[in-house]
């Protein structure tokens, strides 16, 4: 099946006092029509960065998509000039954002925000478009839609709120929907109400979703494939049950070590050694190298290219020919330069 | 264990808030808390869960008497904690400490980290500067700190570290109970880990009990002994950790677990979703606040309110269902 987007060796940075701080660097996936990808990663990984780089909404002109291509429809993104991003923007790819409350506008009522998008995409009169979006506002599950259409979103609760982000952002029936954290702001009973909604939607529409979060768990439940991020690289990518059933990144197998589990209930968790550093001390080498307990010699001299490995794409050495013929003792060496350069790293912000 | 360190009886926080028009003074009441009761044993952790404004904060905030409660006891070893005269109160501080939830908001950014460790010990201990800087050293170092990092300031962490701070303030002046009021919340996860580990170091090496308040079903099963359950300022369930997740009683107890997404499993338990949002605490359901989203509901439930009742080993349930 052809790709209705297929991100190229994206590359996105930010500039600032004449220092360039890549936040997203060399970044490739694809996703086709109906599926969903999603991207995983803790603060600073870069996956908000490549979702706003698709929809060209980093902030000028701090920020810059320095390289790559980004093809919707076979049509490179980053070749069209602001008018005509716009009409891609709504229409044909849409935002849902993680904090419900800040990205809708407070001044209008939520029957508004939802008609602006039509009337503008789709050119319907008033009054046709407000009978689609009370349509919209039903289908995404919000109770007498049409006292809802005349409130204002402090009106409303989270849940909801997103909902009718949801709603927008579905209102003129979208190839790609770009969810980022849409769950997080949200309680558990809610979140699974809205990861129900997105899986119906999905089911009736044929959206394809790209899916930004930091919850394995959820990705678990509403993804098809899986993009590990971490310090502006994707270091695993594969479908979700290979992903789970064998996850092969030391980043990713810490990543499921730290969670506690609800099925499987351990004494003591084990997490990942350190935290995440700041883009800006980005060193050469393998970049989870300072807490990667596999850590060896070569994992410090030179960063490891994304190889492919059967369902598996992976950015680590171990899973390359030269680590079977590596010299053991400089592993512990290994371990004493990225710690070393890990503490220097630490506490600069 | 067996020890009560602290008995919760009856416990109400109601707040009044002025009505929404400008001309009538209508004054309606949030039930924040409402008739709650349990008891921490010395040594255990009990988990408190909870959605958003069922309360679950307000609670610990009124057991530390940040708060003054509306109604109720507060038992810190025996001891009524609002008949306590202000200097009596004053010295049991020192005995509950509190961990709050957002790293970056709870340490005063202009204070340096010693200071802020330093400042609990000031008011509370008799300590020369000598003793006090060697506690700071000792408790940065307790926490997993370097103790070179004392005269930095609160900005120059990650949020993980500042966490660690915030836990050693708490462990400042040697608590014998500390609130932990979603620590974890706002970690990414490889640190939440971390910090929770040592969470549970330092009660085994301290004998700490804990009160932990959180949204996050995972992480209280991993955490606690015992767990509470707390829907629009009542509890609604109590039982020791095996027995909750075993043998769960009430509806909402049920439908929490059953939302919470977990990594990988191919066989997903059967999902209970539930219809609708959280009620307002401003206008809570009658009979039992859950009714309006239980799938269970009987006409009972609208009129009366369940007891807390035991159905056997100290799991208590506040639910028609199990209360013949």
């Amino acid at each position: 099946m052809e790709n209705l987007l297929e991100v190229k060796n994206l590359k996105t940075s930010f500039f600032s006092d004449g220092k360039e701080t890549p936040a997203v660097d060399g970044v490739s996936f694809e996703l086709k029509k109906g599926e969903t990808l999603g991207i995983v990663g803790e603060s600073g990984s870069g996956k908000s960065v490549t979702s706003l780089s698709i929809l060209q909404l980093i902030q000028k002109p701090h920020g810059k998509i320095v390289n790559g291509e980004i093809l919707f429809k076979s049509q490179n993104l980053l070749e069209l000039n602001d008018k005509q991003i716009r009409k891609i923007r709504g229409k044909h790819i849409s935002m849902i954002f993680q904090e419900p409350m800040t990205s809708l506008n407070p001044v209008f009522t939520v029957g508004n925000q939802i008609m602006e998008v039509m009337t503008l995409h789709h050119g319907v009169s008033m009054r046709e478009a407000k009978v689609q979006a009370i349509n919209m506002l039903e289908l995404v599950g919000i109770p007498s839609p049409e006292k809802r259409f005349m409130q204002y979103p402090h009106q409303l609760s989270g849940g909801m709120r997103q909902r009718v982000m949801i709603a927008m952002a579905l209102a003129c029936n979208p190839d790609l929907l770009i969810a980022d954290e849409p769950t997080t702001a949200l309680d558990v009973t809610i979140q699974a109400q809205i990861l129900e909604l997105m899986k119906n939607l999905k089911k009736q529409f044929d959206t394809s979703i790209l899916l930004i979060t930091h919850d394995l768990g959820v990705v678990s439940e509403a993804a098809d494939n899986v993009a590990v991020m971490y310090l502006g690289r994707i270091v695993e990518y594969t479908d979700v049950d290979t992903f789970f059933e064998e996850p092969k990144h030391p980043y990713s197998q810490g990543l499921l070590k730290s969670i506690p589990s609800l099925s499987n209930r351990v004494e003591r968790l084990t997490p990942i050694q350190g935290q995440v550093p700041h883009p800006s001390a980005i060193t050469q080498g393998c970049r989870f190298a300072g807490r990667c307990e596999h850590v060896h010699d070569m994992c410090i001299r030179e960063e490891p290219p994304l190889m492919s490995i059967s369902q598996h794409q992976i950015r680590c050495w171990m899973y390359s020919e030269s680590w079977n013929d590596r010299d053991k003792e400089d592993t512990a060496h290994g371990r004493e330069v990225a710690a070393g350069r890990e503490s220097s790293k630490v506490v600069h912000h | 264990m067996g020890e009560k360190l602290l008995q919760v009886e009856n416990l109400r926080k109601w707040f009044t808030i002025e009505g929404d028009t400008w001309f009538a003074k209508n004054q309606s009441v949030v039930k924040a808390v409402d008739d709650i009761s349990f008891y921490i044993n010395k040594g255990e952790t009990l988990g408190l869960v909870g959605e958003s404004g069922c309360g679950k904060s307000t609670a610990g905030r009124v057991i530390l008497q940040l708060l003054e409660a509306t109604e109720g006891e507060i038992l810190l070893e025996g001891e009524n904690l609002a008949a306590l005269s202000t200097r009596q109160l004053k010295n049991k501080r020192k005995d509950m400490q509190i961990v709050f939830q957002d790293p970056y908001a709870s340490l005063n950014p202009r204070l340096k980290v010693r200071k802020i460790i330093e400042e609990p010990m000031t008011i509370h201990l008799k300590l020369s500067k000598e003793e006090r800087m060697e506690k700071v050293k000792q408790i940065l170092h307790d926490v997993g700190l370097n103790e070179a990092y004392m005269d930095r300031y609160p900005h120059e962490f990650s949020g993980g570290q500042r966490q660690r701070i915030g836990i050693a303030r708490a462990l400042a002046v040697q608590p014998k109970l500390i609130i932990m009021d979603e620590p974890v919340s706002a970690l990414d996860v490889s640190v939440q880990a971390q910090v929770l580990n040592l969470i549970q170091d330092l009660q085994a090496k301290y004998g700490l009990t804990y009160l932990f308040i959180t949204h996050n079903l995972s992480v209280v099963k991993h955490i606690s002994n015992r767990i509470a359950v707390m829907y629009l300022g009542r509890i609604v369930e109590i039982a020791n950790r095996d027995h909750f997740f075993e043998d769960t009683k009430h509806p909402y107890s049920k439908a929490l677990i059953s939302a919470i997404p977990e990594p990988g499993s191919k066989h997903r338990r059967e999902r209970i979703i539930l219809k609708g949002d959280l009620p307002s605490p401003v206008n809570p359901p009658s009979g039992c606040h859950f009714h309006t989203r239980c799938p269970f509901v009987m006409e009972r439930c609208i009129t009366e309110v369940p007891d807390l009742v035991d159905v056997g080993e100290s799991h208590f349930v506040a639910c028609h269902l199990h209360n013949e």
